[in-house]
């Protein structure tokens, strides 16, 4: 039985990885329709923002979210306003294709910067566990799941308490309704990729404490994520953080059953048949966006 | 107006011409020379424009956006190499089969898919190629694989489709890009393509009007998957070796996809023309920044492509077509200013 509990520990604690770099990729998805393939490389940025920043400056990867959130929150913004903004509003496959491009940008120059090498953070607690029963579960692990929970928090109450919140719902429910209430979509769009690439910046400082640091490591969550965002539903956010934690169980667990190599081709395949069967998602309600 | 009165007189249509013959200049006459990196980049350009035609039947006409059309070249690929180098069978009969077998997958892949649409049809599809590249790695039984499988060379000539002179393999590819060429033409003036324009611009509306929607883009996803794979086998050919990760891999889904924007979407020869731009580009720079620093030439790469989004985002094609009839405009509406002066 302790191979079952350490497997769905194991299981819900990346699950809740998953979770959290789908929330910045399904917030992206419901204010702006787009899908933005570049998601995992701006968790490798972050990843390597946090390792530089705890080499040379020795700060502890949990402290340098304070720092690394709204770094990425910037450059965010920043992308997106060069990038995205001027064809935000043309045909689909652009805004797509442009995704597709930074993807290749970002992972090409993080190559040619830092090198294909596997870089790690070690921490003085790197190893330790906290004991929970008879189940031994990493420190590092743990607190990476609870700044999840944190953030997911954080992000509701932002989206349903402050103005800047609701004006990013009321645009990702109807773009044109909320332009006629007075929301200003372009600034609201914005805003959206930045806090949804801020999230991912906070997920990749996590992380770091947890997996090696190369610039191809965004691939390795990119898809996952995608998974995770297509079973909770394009857009919705309590469903993203559901489908993380299942997706994440689903993997251990096909990770323990099935030999190396195809436990990926297992959510892929569920990912297929959720699209199929139900493309908006667990959670989801039938919109006019995905089904027939 | 003949075309070459009409060149005279056109700036425009004088500049897109220069243009046309230095390129092949460029690349033609050192290719015919010998020079083996223009034959690589020409046979290149050969087989791309071929995929990114066919992609651009479902891609372009249809306005699906499949971003896992490297699935078909993948299938193709190693359905002709595993033929024969298993069973002995000719990479011909071996080219029949890949396109039975990239049609059969197409009704596979494509029946339930298209019930999606916009970003769904698109995850969709990303999924499948990455499904198949996993399996052609995890089944080394069938696949050899991620060792790859190198094509059978033990005897050269057409029966075997392996050849000393790159060239050859060139004619081949010519072949098939004219037929793809001449088989989209076939459709931009058929029923089917009409039917795939107005299920791209509006499904619903086109649905009203009796247009059954399914039937047609699957129609057109058979044609698209078959004359990709008869592509991918080729290539294959022309690479004498192959490994998922260079016929299934998720940027030769993606290539495809560039190209077709680069050169102009739903057009005839835009696809061509995208990968005889990009063909050449991304070689040139593989060439000359790959080797010094790793990771440069993609980066470069990749802000070319973005730039060209950002600056062209219709395609080469229609945008310097748009030049010429404004061109055109301009010269007619100065010739009827005069003449009315004349008049006057």
């Amino acid at each position: 039985m302790d191979v079952i509990q350490q497997l769905v520990i194991n299981g819900l604690l990346t699950g809740g990885v998953f979770a959290i770099i789908a929330v910045g990729l399904t917030l992206i998805f419901g204010v702006m329709k787009i899908i933005n393939f570049a998601h995992g490389e701006f968790l490798m940025i972050a990843m390597y923002l946090t390792y530089w920043i705890n080499v040379k400056m020795g700060l502890d990867p949990f402290v340098a979210i304070l720092l690394i959130f709204p770094t990425m929150f910037v450059i965010g913004i920043v992308v997106y306003k060069l990038t995205l903004n001027p064809i935000i509003n043309s045909r689909e496959e652009l805004t797509l294709l442009m995704t597709v491009a930074l993807m290749i940008f970002f992972q090409n120059l993080a190559l040619m910067l830092w090198s294909a090498d596997v870089r790690s953070i070690s921490l003085p607690y790197s190893y330790s566990t906290i004991a929970l029963g008879n189940l031994g579960l990493s420190l590092t692990k743990v607190g990476t799941f609870a700044v999840t929970i944190a953030m997911a928090i954080g992000l509701l109450f932002f989206l349903n308490q402050s103005w800047l919140g609701r004006s990013i719902r009321a645009v990702s429910q109807n773009r044109d309704a909320a332009q006629l209430m007075g929301v200003n979509t372009i600034k609201t769009y914005m805003y959206a990729f930045g806090i949804g690439i801020g999230i991912v910046g906070v997920a990749g400082a996590a992380l770091s404490t947890v997996y090696g640091i190369y610039p191809l490591v965004g691939q390795q969550f990119g898809t996952a994520s995608f998974v995770v965002v297509v079973l909770g539903g394009l857009g919705n956010i309590p469903g993203a953080i559901l489908g993380g934690l299942l997706i994440g169980l689903i993997d251990a667990i096909s990770g323990f059953v099935l030999p190396v190599g195809f436990n990926e081709a297992v959510y892929l395949l569920i990912f297929i048949l959720v699209l199929l069967i139900k493309p908006n998602g667990i959670l989801g309600k039938a919109t006019a966006g995905g089904g027939r | 107006m003949s075309y070459l009165q009409d060149l005279l007189t056109n700036k425009a249509k004088m500049t897109v011409t220069i243009v046309v013959i230095a390129a092949c200049l460029l690349l033609v006459v050192p290719a015919l020379m010998g020079n083996q990196f223009a034959q690589g980049i020409i046979i290149l350009i050969l087989l791309f424009g071929t995929m990114t035609s066919a992609w651009n039947i479902i891609g372009g006409y249809g306005g699906q956006l499949s971003l896992g059309h490297a699935s078909f070249v993948g299938l193709g690929a190693y359905t002709a190499v595993l033929l024969a180098v298993k069973f002995g069978v000719s990479p011909w009969i071996g080219m029949l089969a890949a396109a039975m077998i990239a049609v059969a997958a197409a009704v596979i892949i494509g029946w339930p898919c298209f019930r999606l649409r916009g970003p769904f049809f698109a995850l969709a599809t990303v999924a499948v190629g990455e499904v198949l590249r996993i399996l052609a790695i995890n089944l080394p039984g069938i696949t050899f694989g991620s060792v790859g499988v190198s094509v059978n060379m033990s005897e050269f000539g057409i029966t075997h489709m392996v050849f000393r002179e790159p060239w050859a393999y060139g004619v081949l590819a010519l072949i098939l890009l004219v037929t793809m060429l001449g088989v989209t033409r076939i459709i931009e003036r058929s029923q089917l393509g009409f039917y795939l324009v107005a299920i791209r611009e509006n499904q619903d509306a086109a649905a009203s009007l009796g247009v059954n929607a399914a039937r047609i883009k699957l129609l057109a996803f058979m044609i698209s998957a078959a004359f990709t794979a008869v592509a991918g086998v080729i290539y294959a050919q022309y690479l004498l070796y192959i490994d998922p990760q260079t016929v299934f891999a998720s940027t030769l889904s993606v290539q495809m996809v560039l190209m077709a924007i680069m050169g102009g979407v739903g057009t005839r020869f835009g696809p061509l023309l995208g990968a005889a731009l990009l063909v050449p580009l991304d070689q040139y720079i593989r060439a000359y920044f790959g080797a010094s620093v790793h990771g440069l030439h993609l980066v470069i790469y990749a802000l070319i492509l973005i730039l060209v989004i950002l600056l062209i985002p219709r395609g080469i094609g229609p945008t310097v077509k748009d030049w010429i009839s404004k061109y055109e405009r301009k010269a007619e509406s100065g010739v009827t200013k005069q003449s009315d002066e004349g008049a006057a």
